[in-house]
């Protein structure tokens, strides 16, 4: 083989091409045109094998001569002194927190963080229990005013002129009085009602004078608000 | 940041000492130029970690090019053949390994350090051309040019006188 080998060339491939191929400096297209190539040529298949074994038996020389006795006693003075250094840096990685956690200050400032976080998270937790109690009296108050209004439609559905209604939320919350006044009849034969209106909640009283007319069975729109007025019980 | 230093540098050890060795051609020499090197890294300050393994590599081949302008660094290669190849030999596979390997420290000597080294880097340690030119601070080509001048010539001498050695060594043992 040793008459054959030339700077240039091993078979019919270039050696530049054939050592890339080796190091892996190729990409995926151009290593499978090589290996297209070498199977057409055994030189330059025997160049690859042969440089690739070379590799690894230089490399294991190398590491089985590092490895003998005379070696290991040459790199014990770096081994240790780099296992001095780890440690080393274990330890002073150690005292940095004690030195801190000793520290009596550190204790305070520690737990006034501790209370400072407690503190925050349960004033979070507290803003959110009371945003829940509010959506909830909120949604409540809602389905009360429906049932208001379920009421209202009953009454001037139902209930003659001039007779007053009493109504009672099942909690206890929300009280009503409805009154009908009168009943009217407009021009496009659309039956309407004036009435009186006092709700209840709690301390808070709502008076209203209002006309509503009938747009289907049991179902009244407010047309007309006359007098609205708002008091608080005594 | 010394802490850093010292964790990537021992990371890094088992593969400084080869190139260094395979340098060299001796234990001792190599572990001098490796202990140079760390002490250079710890002295030297702000020096960037992503740099710092082509900074090593660099570092132990300068030094070793400045050890060979000092003295004939080929005879410590004949010496470490002589260091060795008297090791306790046990069946004939390994007789066969081991003459492989002896062979193959012998062709490394014969070597030009500009080819040795660029061959230590990147057929032993796997760099890769670009890696090489930065650690060596050569450009690309004479990378390359010189790596194929170093494994034609590795190869013509192996392959031709391989086959012979290791049938002197199997008669030697039978």
């Amino acid at each position: 083989m040793s008459g054959q080998v030339t700077d240039e060339r091993i078979g019919n491939v270039e050696v530049r091409l054939l050592c890339a191929y080796i190091d892996r400096e190729l990409d995926e297209q151009s290593r499978a045109e090589v290996e297209d190539l070498l199977r057409l040529d055994s030189e330059a298949l025997h160049y690859v094998i042969q440089a690739k074994k070379l590799n690894a038996l230089t490399r294991m020389a190398l590491d089985a001569d590092l490895n003998q006795p005379e070696a290991r006693a040459a790199q014990k003075k770096l081994d240790d002194q780099l296992k001095s250094y780890q440690k080393e840096f274990t330890v002073s990685k150690k005292q940095a927190w004690s030195r801190v956690s000793n520290y009596p200050y550190f204790a305070m400032a520690a737990t006034i963080m501790l209370l400072f976080i407690g503190y925050q998270t349960g004033s979070l937790s507290l803003d959110f229990e009371v945003q829940k109690q509010l959506i909830a009296l909120e949604k409540e108050k809602n389905i009360l005013l429906a049932a208001v209004e379920g009421e209202r439609n009953r009454v001037l559905e139902y209930i003659p002129s001039g007779q007053t209604e009493k109504w009672k939320s099942d909690n206890g919350f929300l009280q009503a009085e409805l009154m009908p006044i009168r009943t009217l009849r407009t021009e496009n034969n659309q039956y309407c009602r004036e009435y009186k209106e006092v709700v209840m909640q709690q301390e808070k009283v709502e008076s209203r004078h209002a006309v509503s007319c009938r747009v289907g069975k049991e179902t009244w729109r407010v047309k007309m608000i006359l007098l609205n007025g708002e008091s608080k019980t005594m | 940041m010394r802490e850093k230093y010292v964790k990537k540098f021992s990371c890094l050890l088992p593969k400084l000492r080869r190139f260094a060795y395979g340098l060299s051609g001796s234990v001792v020499v190599a572990e001098d130029l490796v202990q140079e090197a760390f002490a250079r890294l710890l002295s030297s300050e702000g020096r960037e970690e992503q740099y710092m393994e082509k900074w090593l590599f660099r570092t132990v081949r300068n030094l070793h090019i400045d050890l060979i302008r000092k003295e004939d660094i080929r005879d410590r290669h004949s010496e470490r053949a002589r260091e060795f190849s008297g090791s306790d030999i046990d069946g004939t596979a390994q007789i066969e390994n081991l003459i492989t390997l002896v062979h193959v420290r012998e062709l490394m000597k014969q070597l030009p350090v500009d080819q040795h080294e660029v061959l230590l880097l990147i057929g032993v340690e796997g760099y890769s051309y670009r890696e090489a030119a930065e650690i060596l601070d050569l450009p690309m080509g004479t990378v390359t040019s010189r790596l194929t001048r170093a494994r034609s010539r590795l190869l013509s001498s192996y392959s031709g006188s391989n086959s012979s050695k290791k049938m002197a060594v199997d008669g030697g043992v039978k």
